[in-house]
């Protein structure tokens, strides 16, 4: 059984990843942290938990997200408004820049100012050697996650003779360690996991997939791993959905996950009005955890806000009818299960529900079983234990959830769908009359989804866009990796 | 879609892409241009963009002169913007003996094509590249204003072009066979059973072309192989050059207009097929590369890999033109990863040549006919890039 003292040892690893440069700047009042790199619009960190990618900052080692940077150990970048009118222009051009035909003596000066405009952070000049050797492992069965339902899966897998690998990008425990009742559970899967056998290891991502010969490639703190395996377990559970309307950039919208590290971190108090959306039993549990923190919520809705407004700090947030709910944060509790590794793995996107959702469909090239809120049907943990067997004797670990492609209206043209490379619904739409209705052909005419966070916040979007004008619904073929990775990391350190 | 037309050119990639513009320029016709995917989706979209004059033989050199000219009025002449620009172009050099080779191609680059390449040294070389600054020393470059130009505005540019100009484009759709009466080439079979009659069929399939030889009973000396890339995060502007390094790795960076890094190590072993898979090897491969030849990209995030094919011919040279033993048929491939700079200007100089039935002058070494005799009457590649694999 876990112990108070566990418990308080988790509290105080969430509240770790809150206290980082962005959740200090957050606790200051501070939203706007970065610009988007082709409008230079503000921008704030939307997930808190290194996958949104939108608070990248430039440090001395480069490139780095905010909230991943202990506090105190880098500055802010100051006057994010200086370069608004170069937004205002791109706003206008981009991402049209081909209908910009000039004479051919202005062309090389236009392509250099283009360059020269990004807002994207300023590259490091110092020298990073290689983090580790390069390594390999072998095993029967690779569980990618080690939240409540990865250990699970692995104890179980094991505990019937499958030599189990477990590989989890942070401390174990995942989402359900963010929930104050889960924590003695996570602390039990995990001893239950490493008595039938299992290896588990820690901060070390699954990056990518990759096939003949089947193999994964993995991260990990001291240099890349390749894996050969046979059998895949995908509980990488969920990730927090923003949902597409206009100003849903605005600093101060963030997840419900991003929210509870930063009650924890004590980074919210001076927000006076938190307005929270989603589905009632998210939002109840999200408002246990605030009000153990002594917070409160001032207006809760299961609907999608049409507008929010505000430039460099959200303001109010309208509703369809003409409700205007005041706010100076937007706490977001819908979900998107994540789907990188699934479709590397074979499966093919489909999407459906309001706000959309990405929701993997058809049959895996890999002997595949998804559990956790991944999953489609064979979803909940209990269920493990039973499904587990059938899935090594060779039946399906993996239910394509054939439903009804139920989308909402879609959202106001201006709304930013990928907030990586600033592009619109107006922009998407454009595309998608003149013809560039392929996804591929839609990602390449308008650069959507090829941004850092490598389409996590605008795939679903994009996948109701096409799904709304009666097109093909895909997604860009997923690549490895599942998230930026340094070079460094990335590097074998030759002896 | 019409049963029959006056050309059909299999393959919507932007050599397919270009002869069908240059046909309608010199007269109207009915043109099917038949796509198995998307526009692109083959190797034209998978590219880097880079548009070199430098070449390592005095035949590719002049042909890829003319061609960086072509793309360098292509704006005009399609009407949009394909962002050409001159980047700057370096073999960066890391051995004596390199130094002393490509002495001897900056003699012939400069003397016998008039391009004007200087051959740096290592301190100047890193004074123009500052990327290579704390890595292996260089030995120096042979460096050239190349230029580099955007694969997909290119494309999107000729796509609007060829369909304003009523060429029928039908994507998505899969040639299956080709129509014969005996050895003449009338027209192709679709995936759906469909035909299209047509007098002339031009393959343009790039790494899939012999695939589509196959299909008219041919042998084609064509090969494909894939190559594998890898691209970083966005970062503000860090590098001009388009760089490519050989011994003792071969490998090539450069940053894209939008600030991102794109490289590759190539595995000289890497064998022939088609397959479109990455690799962890390479992400591996490349990262180590860089860092010991540029190491202050190493805080820099990779975000994504993907892999294109090459279309590879025993000299490394392209093959264009019709084929004598089969009438009717034209090919038009062999890019040998040259096919973003070649594209162009070779639709251009196959138009000339189907239009008049006089073959241009430029493109007389790379006549497809060369082969006839089968592809060991040919010399195989002497370049540095096949020096290159022997002593690898």
């Amino acid at each position: 059984m876990a112990t108070a003292r566990d418990e308080g040892t988790t509290q105080a690893r969430i509240a770790e990843i809150g206290r980082s440069v962005a959740g200090e700047a957050a606790a200051s009042g501070r939203m706007a942290i970065t610009r988007s790199f082709r409008f230079h619009r503000p921008r704030g960190g939307f997930c808190h938990a290194g996958w949104c990618q939108q608070c990248r900052i430039a440090t001395p080692q480069g490139p780095r997200l905010a909230c991943m940077l202990p506090a105190g150990s880098a500055a802010l970048p100051g006057g994010i408004d200086l370069l608004r009118p170069v937004g205002w222009l791109a706003e206008r051009f981009s991402p049209w820049f081909h209908e910009v035909v000039l004479p051919e003596a202005l062309r090389q000066t236009f392509v250099e100012r283009l360059r020269s405009l990004s807002a994207a952070p300023r590259p490091s000049t110092k020298p990073q050697p290689a983090r580790g050797r390069r390594r390999e492992e072998t095993c029967q069965t690779l569980v990618a996650g080690g939240g409540l339902t990865g250990l699970e899966a692995a104890g179980v897998l094991a505990s019937l003779g499958q030599d189990v690998l477990l590989c989890e990008a942070g401390p174990l425990g995942g989402r359900a360690a963010l929930a104050h009742a889960a924590v003695p559970q996570v602390a039990e899967a995990e001893s239950k996991a490493r008595e039938a056998g299992a290896r588990l290891l820690t901060h070390t991502l699954v990056a990518g997939l990759y096939e003949s010969p089947r193999r994964a490639l993995a991260v990990g703190a001291d240099g890349p791993i390749v894996i050969s395996f046979e059998r895949l377990v995908v509980a990488t559970g969920a990730i927090d959905k923003l949902p597409a309307f206009a100003g849903n950039d605005v600093p101060g919208i963030i997840g419900a996950a991003a929210f509870v590290r930063l009650a924890a971190a004590s980074a919210i108090p001076g927000y006076r009005v938190i307005g929270v959306i989603g589905p009632g039993p998210e939002v109840a549990s999200l408002r246990r955890t605030a009000e153990r923190h002594g917070l409160d919520f001032a207006w809760q809705a299961n609907t999608i806000p049409e507008r929010a407004t505000g430039s460099r700090h959200i303001r109010s947030v309208d509703f369809a009818g003409g409700g205007r709910k005041p706010c100076d944060l937007l706490v977001s509790c819908y979900l998107q299960p994540t789907y990188e590794l699934l479709l590397q793995a074979g499966l093919h996107a489909d999407v459906s529900g309001s706000p959309p959702v990405v929701r993997p469909v058809g049959e895996s090239a890999v002997p595949l079983f998804a559990v956790g809120s991944v999953a489609g049907s064979i979803a909940q943990r209990h269920e493990i234990s039973t499904a587990a067997p059938a899935w090594l004797a060779g039946e399906e670990g993996w239910r394509s959830d054939d439903g009804a492609r139920l989308l909402g209206p879609p959202p106001d043209p201006a709304t930013i769908i990928c907030p990586c490379e600033d592009v619109r619904a107006k922009d998407l739409d454009r595309a998608i009359a003149d013809g560039f209705d392929d996804i591929e052909l839609l990602k390449r005419r308008t650069g959507a989804a090829t941004g850092p966070c490598q389409g996590k916040l605008c795939h679903a979007e994009i996948a109701a866009c096409l799904a709304r004008q009666g097109k093909r619904v895909a997604l860009p073929t997923q690549r490895p990796f599942v998230r930026p990775i340094p070079l460094a990391e990335l590097a074998d350190s030759l002896p | 879609m019409k049963s029959a037309a006056d050309v059909v050119i299999v393959g919507g990639g932007i050599f397919g892409l270009a002869l069908a513009f240059e046909l309608q320029q010199l007269r109207r016709r009915r043109i099917a241009l038949i796509e198995r995917r998307h526009l692109g989706a083959g190797a034209s979209s998978r590219n880097v963009g880079r548009v070199r004059a430098i070449q390592l033989t005095p035949e590719l050199a002049r042909l890829s002169l003319a061609c960086q000219r072509k793309h360098a009025g292509l704006s005009a002449e399609l009407g949009a913007n394909t962002l050409f620009w001159r980047a700057g172009y370096a073999l960066v050099l890391y051995d004596e003996d390199e130094m002393e080779v490509m002495a001897g191609v900056d003699r012939m680059l400069r003397e016998e094509i008039g391009l004007k390449t200087e051959l740096i040294g290592g301190a100047e070389s890193i004074r123009r590249m500052p990327v290579l600054e704390g890595g292996v020393r260089p030995r120096g470059s042979l460096y050239h204003r190349d230029a580099a130009a955007h694969h997909d505005a290119v494309l999107f540019a000729y796509r609007r072009a060829v369909l304003s100009r009523g060429v029928d484009l039908h994507e998505q759709t899969e040639v299956v066979g080709l129509l014969r009466s005996g050895d003449r080439i009338e027209g192709v079979t679709l995936g759906d059973g469909k035909e299209i009659r047509a007098p002339l069929v031009v393959n343009a399939t790039g790494a899939w072309s012999s695939t589509i030889s196959h299909m008219a009973g041919l042998e084609p000396p064509n090969v494909p192989l894939r190559r594998e890339a890898m691209v970083t995060e966005a970062v503000k502007p860090l590098i001009d050059t388009l760089i490519t390094f050989y011994r003792p790795t071969e490998g090539w960076l450069n940053q894209t207009l939008r600030g991102e890094v794109v490289m590759g190590v190539t595995d000289e072993h890497d064998q022939p097929g088609i397959t479109l898979a990455s690799t962890p090897e390479f992400a591996i491969r490349t990262a180590t590369a860089m860092l010991s030849k540029a190491p202050i990209l190493g805080q820099l995030r990779v975000v994504r890999q993907w892999a294109g094919m090459y279309d590879v011919t025993p000299d490394r040279k392209p093959t264009i033109g019709p084929v004598t033993s089969r009438p009717g048929l034209v090919q038009m491939n062999g890019d040998n990863g040259r096919g973003f700079l070649l594209g162009p200007k070779l639709g251009e100089l196959l138009a000339e040549w189907l239009e008049t039935g006089a073959r241009p002058g430029l493109v007389a070494p790379f006549d497809v006919a060369r082969f006839d005799a089968g592809a060991a009457a040919i010399p195989a590649a002497t370049d540095y890039y096949a020096g290159y694999r022997k002593t690898a």
